[in-house]
């Protein structure tokens, strides 16, 4: 499903070092990869080129059998809105826009959804995560949990093979953290959705299927959990 | 992302940064509002005022001449006569041509009490000659305004004031007796040519195209239809050749025909019918008898009349109306006891005009005289007339001002033709007096002077300066089929050498000067609007900075480069089209403002349009065309970095 060759990636030439160094992975389809490494790593990085938010590396990058860096911006444009999604670390919903909005945002790139239904999907959705009674409220009316499990109806929404997940948990308490984990871990099971998570926490690395463990922007190893 | 989607997002980010979208509009409606009022002002002026002056399709046209040894003379390669008028109606672009003649000889105006005090005014005559084609649109509408400005007012005078009459004198000055009702006077429809009685001993003081015939200038015709609907062209019977003009009299019929009013359905007003049968010449009014008939049996002729005390007083006085003068009859008798008056020679809508006085050389102590019964001349007046009253004679003969000039309408006055405070170089003909009634207002009229159906001062002229005087026009006006044809029409006429009259040429500057005119009030505007696009911009750029985070967010659902782009884009066409929009309304806002201060203080005036704005479709949709573009030119920049943005940084480091 994923397949990262020999990735280089520098921001600033004169900086210390790259911020990936001949990082190199594969992912199979359906596996709940945990990326594990501390701040600065390159962990994000790594979400951002397989995501397609980042095209200014080195090296290859094959997703569902497509080469990132040859697709042209409508084409990539496209893959992120129908292939994968994301959920990020500060959840980032537009606050102008309700709960049930939000999760429906994709659809006004896309045409996965079918007009009339982009509101029933998007309540299907919320009610996946159980948010679907703060369908009408507003982001800033929520709490960090409530926002992480509208940002993941959001990612839910198109039904995507691909869930890249950036620290998802970072702004949490233990408990909703354990909430949106066990979320990730059902999408995983039951809709065989690839997740990637990208954590610093040795606990919440242990609930995926594999470790890959990164430091410095290089991959130091990679152990399957039990 | 589909056009529905686009425009759902962008109203929704319009919707959330109110206070952004209001700033952005506040310039360009400045900019717009600018934009329209001034360009309205210049069109309103330029088709309001100007064109009534100087219509921006007609343009008229003076002989060039040039300066020898301090002797001018004309170098135009085509006549001013019919010939050339043949000449300039073939250019393209050329609709219709309309020549102009000014009168070739001396005469005098007197005008009557109202206007000038109860002695009335005699002064210098100036007048010329227009087809009453060219003028016909314009006196018509003179007329519908002839009772006031507001939709009310002529209703009112349409439908108000309608009361039961016999006769003319039944009704109000300015109305007519239709039917039984009195209604208000179609002025416009007055001025066409009356024929006028012309006696003649020879061809010289006929006009082109007439003969001395049966002793008066008649219209010569071939015998077709060339007369009009209530003429026929009549053969006149005869004695002698002197009767036939340039034709003969042969087996008792003259070999030319001319056109005469016919018996048949009756004669217009002031003519009479001549009879069949006759035993003396004075049985047949107008003619001869010749072995008991008529030569000019079956048709119509000019009523013999008296110039007695009453059309004394009612020259002297054209305020007065027949039958007005104390003790006096119609006809001048002095009334009976039991104020009885006889039958009026002339009809009550014409005059005794008299051909020839009892007393010459004492024209004005006495003008009586024997004459026919004629309508008076139709005429019409430049605008500026009055002004001048208002602005000169007012205030020297301390009389009212003159309102508008509908109050003009119906006026009277007199012109004594070959009559001169100057030197008299008419000596030899006899004055005639003719009077004269004003019909309606026009910019193309004399300024100083009136206007005259053509075909009056074309008889006027050979019948005080010889036939000649009636083919050599002063100057032709043109009428073009479209504004659009002046430069090429232009081009032509200064291959034949002819040059724009000193109105036309006025006119051209005028244009000119509203030309740059609208060109500063453009530069002025685009100078507005760029500054407003600088501010777009400038917001734009805060807005994208502020939303930084919100563009990552949607390239990471699925925005294009070009989404984002439409979406700056498309916002900024909104502030385009609303300050577009509230620009207009606002410059329609202060037009209507100026239009109300501009009534309420200046108060009428010449040329006074009803409003001195002009809106139109084309101007107002280039306000918005000019808003819309330097909103997009203002967001342009912005949106172009916003869809360049890294959306990984945005999402990280913001």
């Amino acid at each position: 499903m994923i397949r990262l060759t020999s990735i280089h990636k520098a921001y600033d030439p004169h900086a210390s070092g790259p911020v990936l160094s001949d990082a190199s992975l594969g992912i199979e389809s359906g596996e709940f990869v945990a990326i594990l490494g501390k701040s600065g790593s390159g962990k994000t990085t790594l979400l951002n080129i397989i995501g397609g938010l980042d095209r200014d590396y080195r090296g290859q990058a094959v997703v569902d059998g497509r080469e990132l860096k040859r697709m042209k911006d409508r084409e990539l444009s496209r893959f992120r809105n129908r292939t994968i999604s994301f959920v990020f670390q500060t959840f980032n919903l537009l606050p102008h826009l309700s709960c049930e909005e939000n999760v429906a945002f994709p659809a006004y790139f896309g045409d996965v959804v079918p007009h009339r239904q982009i509101g029933v999907r998007a309540r299907e959705a919320m009610e996946r995560v159980g948010i679907v009674h703060k369908a009408s409220a507003y982001p800033n009316t929520l709490s960090g949990g409530e926002r992480q499990r509208v940002a993941i109806a959001r990612a839910i929404f198109q039904r995507p093979k691909i869930l890249l997940a950036d620290e998802p948990t970072g702004n949490l308490d233990s408990a909703s953290g354990q909430h949106v984990m066990n979320l990730f871990l059902e999408l995983n099971r039951k809709d065989g959705v690839t997740v990637m998570l990208v954590t610093h926490d040795e606990h919440l690395a242990a609930l995926a299927h594999r470790i890959v463990r990164i430091a410095d922007g290089r991959i130091v190893g990679e152990e399957k959990t039990a | 992302m589909r056009a529905g989607k686009l425009a759902a997002v962008i109203l929704q980010n319009v919707r959330r940064n109110r206070k952004n979208f209001i700033f952005s509009t506040i310039g360009i409606t400045i900019g717009v509002s600018v934009f329209s009022f001034f360009i309205a002002l210049t069109v309103g002026i330029r088709e309001e005022v100007l064109n009534r002056i100087y219509p921006v399709d007609l343009i008229e046209v003076e002989p060039a001449s040039v300066s020898i040894a301090g002797t001018r003379s004309n170098v135009e390669r085509i006549g001013f006569n019919p010939e050339g008028v043949a000449v300039l109606e073939g250019i393209e672009g050329v609709a219709r041509v309309y020549p102009k003649l000014r009168s070739h000889f001396q005469a005098t105006y007197r005008m009557g009490g109202q206007l000038f005090g109860s002695q009335g005014v005699t002064f210098e005559a100036y007048f010329d000659g227009l087809d009453d084609g060219l003028l016909r649109g314009e006196l018509e509408k003179s007329a519908g305004r002839r009772s006031g400005k507001t939709m009310k007012d002529r209703l009112k005078a349409r439908y108000g004031r309608q009361h039961r009459c016999y006769e003319a004198e039944d009704c109000t000055p300015g109305e007519e007796c239709v039917q039984g009702l009195c209604r208000p006077i179609e002025y416009g429809s007055l001025f066409a040519d009356h024929s006028e009685h012309i006696p003649c001993k020879g061809e010289e003081v006929c006009a082109d195209g007439y003969g001395c015939v049966a002793g008066r200038c008649l219209e010569l015709c071939a015998g077709g239809e060339e007369c009009g609907s209530s003429q026929q062209c009549f053969a006149p019977g005869c004695q002698v050749d002197a009767q036939c003009g340039s034709g003969q009299c042969k087996e008792g019929r003259c070999t030319v025909s001319v056109c005469l009013p016919s018996c048949t359905g009756g004669c217009p007003a002031g003519m009479e019918c001549v009879p069949e049968s006759c035993s003396a010449d004075e049985d047949c009014r107008d003619g001869t008898c010749v072995t008991g008939r008529c030569t000019l049996a079956g048709t119509c002729t000019h009523v013999r009349c008296v110039q007695n005390q009453v059309e004394k007083e009612l020259m002297a006085n054209p305020d007065l109306r027949r039958g007005e003068i104390p003790g006096l009859c119609e006809d001048g008798t002095p009334q009976a006891a039991n104020g009885t008056c006889p039958p009026a020679r002339c009809p009550a809508s014409t005059y005794c005009s008299v051909q020839s006085y009892f007393r010459p050389g004492y024209l004005w102590q006495d003008r009586r005289g024997e004459g026919r019964c004629e309508l008076p001349i139709p005429v019409v007046l430049n605008p500026i007339v009055l002004e001048l009253f208002n602005m000169v004679l007012k205030s020297t003969l301390e009389r009212t001002q003159l309102g508008t000039l509908d109050t003009l309408l119906g006026y009277g006055g007199s012109v004594t033709f070959g009559h001169s405070f100057y030197k008299d170089t008419v000596k030899d003909r006899t004055p005639v007096e003719k009077r004269l009634v004003v019909v309606g207002y026009s910019n193309k009229a004399l300024e100083a002077g009136v206007t005259m159906p053509m075909s009056f001062v074309e008889r006027a002229n050979a019948r005080y300066k010889g036939k000649g005087a009636t083919r050599q026009y002063d100057s032709i006006i043109l009428q073009l089929a479209g504004a659009e044809h002046l430069p090429n029409v232009l081009a032509r006429l200064e291959q034949f050498n002819i040059q724009l009259s000193r109105r036309s040429a006025e006119a051209e500057k005028f244009r000119t000067v509203l030309l740059v005119a609208i060109a500063i009030f453009f530069i002025m505007a685009s100078i507005i609007l760029a500054i407003a696009a600088i501010n777009i911009t400038h917001t734009f750029l805060m807005v994208i900075y502020e939303r930084k985070r919100e563009i990552g967010i949607l390239r990471a659902v699925g925005a294009t480069k070009m989404d984002v782009r439409l979406l700056f884009l498309g916002e900024s066409l909104l502030i385009g089209a609303a300050g577009g929009a509230a620009g207009n309304a606002i410059a329609l806002g202060l037009s209507e403002a100026a239009d109300f201060l501009a009534n309420r203080y200046i108060g009428d005036f010449p040329f006074q349009p009803d409003t001195f704005f002009h809106f139109r479709p084309e101007w107002v949709a280039a306000s918005v065309a000019f808003a819309l573009f330097f909103s997009l030119l203002g967001a342009f920049f912005p949106a172009n970095r916003a869809a360049g943005m890294d959306p990984a940084r945005t999402l990280t480091l913001a």
